[in-house]
């Protein structure tokens, strides 16, 4: 499979002297299908290879940085960076007590707030394509797309109402590439969550909105059956980059070249 | 510039008290502000806020809440609902023409989607989808100005859009004319939906939605408000005789368009797909997916009346039915009630079947005189019971007896003829006279044999065999 | 609720700058622009007055809270409101190379779009429009307005081509400003606005319309969407500025 290759590819590219953290996984390049392609866009789009978190940011992740960084902390935090219901999970909560809910995804975070977690990790959010690409994967392949199987699992998830108590962080299925809870845990945010061009009514997002939008073009979905990209589609655009969602979570992630450069 | 920063509260403090002062003087205010505001009852199906009874606009409040829950589709039948309100079919909205609404939406935090509404009463961009798509644990608001009066669907628009109204996101508002609507005894809700699972209708346990199914637009269950027997048994709507009953109802869909019928009512006022125009003297009206109809009808006669979708197959296989339990005295002049059951004979059958026995369906071979009595009893059954009767004894003056029937043991080979070409005019069996018809059956050579193998053999009768031969070589010659 | 919104929230920003439903006359927000346009003049004479007589109060006080001559970042972005857009951070660079920070921004009300000097579309209408709101608008807040475009397009709007781009447009430095930033900085500032934008093809970026009004702290006063939306309520979310309940 030319997959396993990339992965292959993607170590090697590692192999010289680059260590990658433990926590972190090396995401092998490919090229992936988005729900949308503009017109005249090529209809895959390149991942170049990456590092991802191997687990979600926990609530104890989460809770350590708001320590060290107390801007973040759900009495300080703005307004302009973070909404009203910013971790309101933790309320009646300890964040960092293992019995609790130390362990789960973090979520209520703004996407400032996951930025800047990132950052001071040395780290960045993954882009949209990227996350796309690694949610691809099930345990044995890389590209299970048109896997029923996977798919089913995928929408399992995606049809369970959120008031289920949150999965621990280690408690996800792994997939192939070694990075668990890319589904059935939360939804998670990317760093460029803002580049879909919609009006918030759905129907009319074939269309470029002129009045709304500067460009020219029409965005088409490659496969309009897919409703599970759909769904990630429609509730990444429901966000704004302060909303918390008690549901939505995120994880870092990092280039490999800078890897290379800062690990001689 | 920057002079101003320091002084943030202490000009807030300011303004707050100055913005105080205006307000106690200001002498005019926006036609919108003089608007009485009114919190919109909303109501659950099968109910009906009351009419809204003003003879001016006013802005109305409406607050729903989008919800993600599990909840009952059929007995032993869980789904998924995504809702407004918590219900499917959602709130029930009332206003009247000209009325401000002011919407707000409200995703519960525990929704895994976004969700927003699209209100067929908004004249804008998406119905209001544009302005009021809302997040998980956020809300937004909008306002509209109701302009045409009628009975709107509002639903989910919200991609994919057919999923979201596949999961039960959908419900009436009704914009009532500027004078109202004609004043009735009983006004209910009721709201068609399909629903698309994996497994077959009444399989148990919580069923996923089947994408495929709906795409093929071929459901498991047809719905009258959310779940098989929403309006059913307990939850009947009732009435009493002599009450005119308004229904508003609409089709969520996703797919299918609905031939609403009353079985055993015709309704008096159809406001055609919920608008203006009104059709009378009405037995089935189509309610489109996305659409609405208003019916009218006075319950005249005690009894149950089912609501049905006209699709039959979705009525008794999926789940369309509804019942309206009228109370009351009866009225025999409306509806008698059964008079008379007797038999009915068709007359001319013999003749439509002339020429058509060669067509008849193949039947087991007997191999021996038991199972030929054994096999006619079963065509004797189909057949000859009903007019002829269990025992062969026939019905006094209408239908001569087998049983000890001289007519027929005196010829057994007769009978064939009877049976083949069927028998008219007068006859004489054991002295009493029959003048009445028997029609041609449809039997094979072999069936012809069995039966009256059957009816030598039974009641007493003192036997013999009919061989399919004998048959075959009566049909010969004849 | 953290901090009582003051002023209506960008529509984007979802519920928790959502102001709770107040069913009075006065105080419910959407009317007040309408109040306005229908020129209820007496009421907006006595607020105008009000408002000097306060800015009288206010400098008759201050003196002895002006601050020091050059402070620094962090004690310029503390005393700015906490709904203010300058608490981001980032260092951005104008179209004459200067290095500045967001709170640098603060003390001037600023119109602010995202475009890129490149683009074909409707750049060019949106800062049309722009130029006509900045000339439309009467009053204080008008005089002092400056009016800024960020550049979406940080790899080729170098600073020397966004004062060129500046020169050929005829938008004078003294009320215009660019700004140039990493596309990290860039991402965060549009995504604080709700501005929606991506590549498409090789040189074009799609984006969204949108034109945000901030006051002299960098607060979000108004935001129009898109081309379809009046530009009327601009100029009078700037004049409204002026006004002290407005503030």
């Amino acid at each position: 499979m030319w997959g396993v290759f990339a992965a292959g590819l993607a170590a090697f590219a590692l192999g010289a002297g680059a260590v990658v953290p433990p926590d972190m996984a090396p995401i092998g390049a490919g090229d992936y299908t988005p729900l949308y392609k503009e017109e005249g866009e090529a209809r895959e789009v390149h991942v170049e290879a990456f590092l991802l978190d191997r687990l979600p940011v926990s609530n104890a992740d989460f809770a350590a940085f708001t320590r060290e960084d107390p801007r973040w902390a759900p009495d300080r935090v703005k307004p302009v960076f973070a909404d009203a219901g910013y971790l309101s999970h933790w309320q009646g909560h300890d964040p960092m007590n293992p019995e609790d809910i130390a362990n789960q995804p973090v979520t209520n975070v703004s996407w400032f707030a996951a930025r800047a977690y990132c950052r001071a990790r040395g780290k960045r959010l993954p882009s949209l394509d990227e996350w796309e690409w690694a949610a691809m994967a099930s345990e044995d392949s890389p590209r299970a797309g048109d896997d029923p199987a996977f798919q089913a699992r995928v929408l399992d998830w995606y049809g369970t109402p959120a008031f289920a108590r949150l999965p621990d962080v280690a408690d996800t299925w792994e997939n192939f590439w070694g990075v668990r809870g890319m589904h059935g845990a939360t939804w998670e945010l990317v760093n460029d969550f803002n580049t879909a061009l919609v009006s918030g009514e759905s129907r009319a997002d074939s269309e470029l909105d002129n009045s709304l939008f500067c460009g020219a073009g029409a965005a088409a979905a490659v496969d309009p059956s897919d409703y599970a990209a759909f769904m990630r589609y429609a509730f990444r655009s429901s966000y704004s980059a302060t909303s918390s969602i008690r549901s939505l979570g995120f994880r870092c992630a990092r280039d490999l070249v800078e890897l290379e450069t800062t690990n001689p | 510039m920057r002079i101003m920063k320091p002084s943030w509260h202490f000009r807030f403090i300011g303004l707050l008290a100055i913005a105080t002062v205006i307000w106690l003087v200001m002498p005019t205010a926006t036609a919108d502000d003089e608007l009485p505001v009114i919190e919109a009852i909303v109501t659950s199906a099968p109910q009906v806020p009351p009419p809204v009874n003003r003879d001016h606009p006013a802005k109305v409040i409406v607050s729903v809440d989008t919800t993600e829950q599990v909840g009952r589709l059929a007995d032993g039948v869980e789904y998924i609902f995504w809702t407004f309100g918590g219900t499917v079919p959602g709130p029930f909205i009332r206003v009247r023409e000209g009325d401000l609404v002011e919407f707000h939406l409200n995703n519960r935090p525990d929704s895994k989607m976004p969700h927003n509404i699209d209100l067929h009463a908004v004249t804008g961009p998406g119905g209001g989808a544009t302005s009021s798509f809302t997040a998980p644990g956020h809300t937004t608001q909008f306002s509209f100005t109701a302009l045409n009066p009628g009975l709107y669907v509002y639903h989910c628009a919200t991609a994919p859009v057919g999923m979201h109204i596949a999961n039960g996101m959908y419900g009436l508002i009704l914009v009532e004319p500027e004078d109202g609507y004609p004043e009735v005894d009983r006004e209910f809700y009721v709201m068609q939906s399909e629903f698309y699972t994996k497994g077959d209708f009444g399989e148990e346990g919580l069923r996923p939605f089947d994408m495929d199914e709906a795409l093929a637009e071929n459901p498991d269950y047809v719905v009258f408000n959310g779940s098989v027997g929403a309006l059913q048994g307990d939850n009947a709507i009732r009435a009493e005789v002599g009450e005119t009953i308004r229904l508003f109802v609409g089709n969520g869909g996703p797919n299918l368009v609905s031939s609403f019928h009353v079985i055993g009512e015709i309704f008096d006022t159809v406001y055609v797909e919920g608008g203006d125009l009104l059709n009378h003297n009405v037995q089935s009206t189509l309610v489109p997916a996305g659409g609405s109809a208003i019916v009218e009808f006075k319950v005249e006669v005690p009894g149950k009346l089912h609501l049905v979708d006209h699709s039959i197959f979705r009525a008794f296989n999926k789940g369309a039915l509804g019942t309206i339990d009228v109370q009351g005295e009866s009225d025999v002049a409306v509806y008698s009630g059964q008079q008379y059951e007797g038999i009915y004979l068709p007359e001319g059958q013999a003749e439509q079947l002339v020429g058509e026995a060669h067509a008849a369906p193949a039947s087991p071979k007997a191999a021996s005189a038991e199972e030929r009595i054994l096999f006619g009893q079963r065509v004797y059954e189909r057949n000859c019971l009903a007019c002829h009767q269990a025992e062969g004894q026939g019905l006094t003056g209408a239908f001569p007896p087998l049983a000890g029937s001289d007519y027929l043991l005196n010829d057994p080979k007769h009978a064939i003829e009877v049976l083949l070409d069927g028998l008219q005019g007068e006859i004489q069996v054991n002295g009493v006279t029959y003048n009445g018809v028997m029609p041609a059956v449809r039997l094979s050579d072999e069936e012809v044999a069995n039966v009256l193998t059957y009816v030598l053999n039974s009641w007493g009768n003192d036997g013999g065999v009919i061989e399919p031969s004998d048959v075959a070589s009566y049909r010969g010659t004849n | 609720m953290k901090v009582p919104a003051l002023s209506p929230p960008p529509r984007h920003d979802g519920p928790a700058r959502h102001v709770p439903v107040v069913r009075s006359t006065i105080v419910e927000r959407r009317g007040r622009l309408d109040y306005f346009a229908q020129g209820a003049r007496a009421a907006r004479a006595i607020r105008r007055k009000c408002h000097a007589t306060l800015i009288l109060l206010v400098v008759a006080v201050l003196p002895a809270a002006s601050w020091a001559a050059d402070p620094s970042q962090a004690e310029q972005a503390a005393a700015l409101p906490d709904l203010s857009l300058y608490h981001l951070e980032g260092e951005w660079r104008t179209q004459e190379g200067t290095k500045l920070e967001l709170p640098d921004l603060a003390g001037r009300p600023r119109l602010l779009s995202f475009v890129y000097t490149y683009c074909e579309h409707t750049c060019p209408t949106i800062v049309a429009r722009l130029k006509a709101i900045a000339d439309h608008a009467e009053g204080e807040s008008a005089s002092n307005l400056q009016v800024t475009l960020v550049s979406l397009d940080p790899g080729r709007d170098t600073p020397e081509r966004m004062k060129a781009y500046m020169a050929e447009q005829g938008l004078d430095a003294r009320d215009w400003l660019m700004l140039h930033g990493d596309p990290d900085e860039v991402l965060g500032f549009a995504a604080m606005l709700g501005v929606r934008y991506r590549p498409m093809g090789d040189s074009d970026i799609a984006h969204s319309n949108m034109i945000t009004l901030l006051d002299a702290e960098g607060v979000v006063r108004y935001q129009s969407k898109g081309l379809d939306d009046d530009p009327q309520a601009i100029v009078e979310a700037i004049e409204a500025l002026d006004d002290p309940d407005g503030a």
